[in-house]
């Protein structure tokens, strides 16, 4: 029988807009403190605003004014993926003998969804480089929200999103939240998240606001809050907390015992999975390797070897007939 | 019967460094026996979580959460710390202890870890020694790594570091085995 | 109303009739039931777009239609128990006949020998033994069936022949393809009981997979391995003489299909609330 692993999971932890020393030297001190707090599976989130995506056409270019134009500048989006994932590989080769597992993960933030285009497809088809384990959104207006119901659109089939989170260092921007929507949200399979990071923040009464918005949150998914899962969206060192913190935090906000240890210990665990089942397998069926969640240079310590995605073992000296051993045992008369 | 029960909060300080880190000696940065300074002490620690609960549950709350609270042990030295609190109001005790960032209004900031509640003090004792072993595991586990390095500064530190341990193990049990390092 | 002011007085009223043998008819006990008169309803027969009267692939068209299919489907299932439970009943049977006369300590090779030649009746009723079916099934017949379709080069050198190939598009040939013949192992499993079985398939039915166990201290039995909630492997063998395989999971909850039914099927992605069992269960219910 496997030892029981003791896993804790900390969701997002946001990698630097501006790639310096510094905030890359900041982003190492935060994992370490994880690790002091006995953290097992952490996710690093890269978040992607609409300037970053959205290249508008010539006729969107016609309409704008002068201003609009002055304000718009290339962004390169390719260029940046590729040194987030090169910062990770970094970031996994430097942790590879301590207790933690890193993993990828991407935030969209949503204004408006005609703005998409094909981002989706672009950063997460299947003939990809490097895809995300994780997908996020953010809605910042109420048709960011109405893209995740919408069945015409592209959100709800194709690209398979795991996540939903909100901003809750600012007011939700002049929209409502609805027990319709968020029903429909959590009963399939797509989970919602608090930041609890903001609690900490003096400035720009940031704890207020998060109070706010995360009462808001609970009283909106009724049933569906059993599937929602925290997570630390800190920017620095000093805001993380162990487990029995964030469950007081969590009881502060007038949630029950049996709610806050399943977004503990289950709900960021199965986020992972599908997650992970999305990129090693083909819609759940037929997947790679031994354990989806295991990673290739574990792999590699038991003893098989990976090639393109594929997970090989090499049987030298014996063949892979069984060989019949003699029975041992006598038959009973 | 109705008598007050009580709890026993099990928590330590950490320390979480903001300067870049010299080498891999990060147990012992965030445990640093040089920065606890005398400033730290259980008068101030209390002061600073009534402030807390006073904040964000009001003076409703602190009434009620200061029924017994009383500091039973703190080493200056680990930053390991047992708090009696009465058994309706822990959790308010515990939010507050979470929320603390620092004492006196210094720049350095501070985390406080809670890492277990229990009825009796003998469990959290035993709890305290069987964390003590295995970070002294892990101290000597970086001390041989570093070793082939050379960092003889870090090596002593953290050699204090896990002597401090191992002589708060013998404060709080006195133990008939002797202590086994596997 | 004038319809049936005729009707009671010819039929109900007796004083109506004249005739007292009219009436005796009337009184008769037996009940003459008579059908109603129908229109008569077309029996429409299913209208299969034929345009030739042979397909594509040479077969006659008209013999890929299935006629009483319930009927079919409800005989092949009684076959199917009857064959699984005769079966393990005559291996049995087999093992007393062995006792008998003193041949239970020799090798499995030679007791198959031993029935074969002398008690041939039983050695028809016990299923073939694991040996032929590894060599002829797996080997022979379905491991050069899966290399040809992800077109893997068995001679050449694996890694170069598998760094030509593109990992989803032979996921999603797997998810499509037959295994029947396919060496299969239990890996996880929320019923621990079931870990660590492994076999050959005989058949793969909507919720389960039959399948031939090697039994190292006896004969070869049948067993039903149950899809749901379970993680089954394969070991694909790429180069010759079995040097170097590749490992893929078969998630049973995901395929509970029949194999004719998930040749045209596409594939989503649904709630991982019932996959939990995939992760180590013992920290969940701690």
């Amino acid at each position: 029988m496997a030892k029981s692993q003791h896993m804790q999971c900390d969701l997002n932890i946001p990698f630097p807009k501006i790639v310096n020393k510094e905030n890359l030297d900041k982003l190492e001190l935060i994992l370490h403190t994880l690790i002091e707090l006995n953290y097992t599976h952490v996710a690093i989130n890269k978040q992607l605003s609409p300037k970053m995506y959205y290249t508008p056409s010539k006729k969107q270019k016609q309409q704008m004014t002068p201003k609009d134009l002055q304000n718009l500048e290339e962004y390169d989006l390719k260029a940046d993926l590729e040194t987030y994932f090169k910062q990770f590989e970094i970031l996994e080769q430097k942790f590879k003998s301590k207790q933690l597992k890193l993993f990828t993960r991407v935030t969209v933030e949503i204004d408006d969804p005609n703005q998409l285009g094909s981002i989706f497809i672009n950063l997460n088809s299947p003939s990809a480089k490097n895809r995300f384990d994780l997908v996020a959104i953010l809605p910042l207006s109420e048709k960011g929200l109405a893209f995740l119901t919408n069945n015409n659109g592209s959100g709800s089939n194709s690209t398979s999103i795991d996540i939903l989170t909100f901003d809750y260092a600012n007011y939700f921007n002049g929209f409502h939240l609805k027990h319709k929507t968020m029903n429909g949200i959590t009963r399939r399979g797509i989970k919602v998240e608090i930041l609890y990071s903001s609690i900490f923040n003096n400035l720009n009464q940031s704890n207020l606001k998060f109070i706010n918005n995360s009462k808001q949150v609970i009283r909106c998914c009724r049933k569906g809050i059993k599937t929602c899962i925290i997570s630390s969206g800190a920017t620095q060192n000093i805001y993380l907390r162990g487990k029995i913190a964030i469950e007081s935090i969590l009881d502060f906000l007038g949630l029950k015992p049996d709610v806050y240890s399943r977004m503990l210990k289950e709900n960021p665990i199965s986020s992972l999975l599908n997650g992970r089942l999305r990129v090693k397998s083909y819609q759940q069926t037929i997947a790679t390797g031994i354990d989806v969640m295991m990673k290739d240079p574990e792999i590699e310590r038991e003893g098989y070897e990976v090639v393109n995605g594929f997970v090989v073992k090499s049987n030298i000296e014996e063949n892979l007939e069984d060989k019949l051993e003699p029975p041992t045992k006598k038959l009973k008369k | 019967m109705v008598r007050i029960k009580n709890r026993y909060i099990l928590f330590e300080l950490l320390y979480p460094p903001s300067d870049c880190m010299a080498s891999e000696d990060i147990i012992f940065q965030h445990r640093n026996p040089n920065k606890t300074k005398s400033v730290i002490n259980p008068k101030t620690i209390i002061y600073e979580l009534r402030k807390q609960i006073k904040l964000y549950l009001g003076e409703q709350g602190l009434g009620k959460a200061n029924m017994t609270l009383q500091m039973k042990y703190f080493n200056n030295v680990t930053s390991v710390g047992i708090l009696k609190c009465s058994a309706e109001y822990y959790k308010t005790v515990v939010l507050g202890l979470s929320m603390i960032q620092n004492f006196n209004n210094d720049k350095e900031k501070i985390i406080v870890n809670v890492v277990k509640l229990s009825g009796t003090i003998n469990k959290l004792q035993d709890h305290s020694i069987k964390r003590n072993k295995e970070l002294i595991k892990r101290i000597q586990f970086q001390t041989q790594t570093n070793n082939n390095l050379g960092y003889y500064l870090e090596q002593k530190q953290s050699e204090q570091l896990s002597q401090f341990l191992s002589e708060e193990n013998k404060q709080i049990h006195v133990a008939d085995e002797p202590v086994e390092m596997e | 109303m004038n319809e049936t002011t005729n009707f009671i007085k010819e039929q109900l009223l007796s004083k109506s009739k004249f005739n007292p043998s009219e009436l005796e008819e009337r009184v008769n006990p037996h009940l003459v039931v008579a059908p109603i008169a129908k229109k008569k309803i077309k029996q429409t027969t299913k209208k299969y777009n034929i345009d030739s009267k042979v397909s594509k692939n040479g077969v006659l068209k008209h013999l890929l239609v299935q006629n009483n299919y319930r009927m079919t489907n409800k005989l092949t299932k009684l076959h199917l128990n009857h064959f699984i439970k005769s079966s393990n009943k005559h291996i049995k049977e087999a093992n007393y006949v062995l006792t008998k006369n003193d041949k239970a300590k020799l090798e499995k090779k030679s007791m198959y020998e031993y029935l074969k030649t002398e008690k041939s009746d039983l050695y028809k009723k016990i299923p073939i033994s694991y040996e032929i079916l590894f060599q002829k099934m797996f080997k022979d017949m379905w491991v050069p069936y899966i290399v040809d379709v992800l077109k893997i080069d068995p001679t050449a050198d694996y890694k170069t022949s598998l760094s030509k190939l593109n990992l989803n598009v032979c996921l999603t040939k797997l998810a499509i393809c037959d295994f029947n013949g396919c060496k299969i192992k239990v890996v996880k499993s929320e019923n621990a009981g079931n870990i660590g079985k492994e076999g050959i398939v005989l058949w793969d039915s909507q919720k389960t997979f039959i399948v031939i166990e090697n039994n190292k201290l006896g004969l070869d039995t049948i067993k039903i391995l149950n899809k749901s909630k379970t993680v089954f492997e394969i070991q694909l063998p790429i180069t010759e003489n079995c040097k170097h395989s590749i490992i893929f999971h078969i998630i049973g909850d995901r395929l509970m299909y029949r194999s004719s039914d998930r040749v045209g099927k596409k594939f989503k992605n649904k709630n991982v609330k019932d996959l939990m069992y995939y992760i180590n269960a013992e920290y969940l219910s701690s």
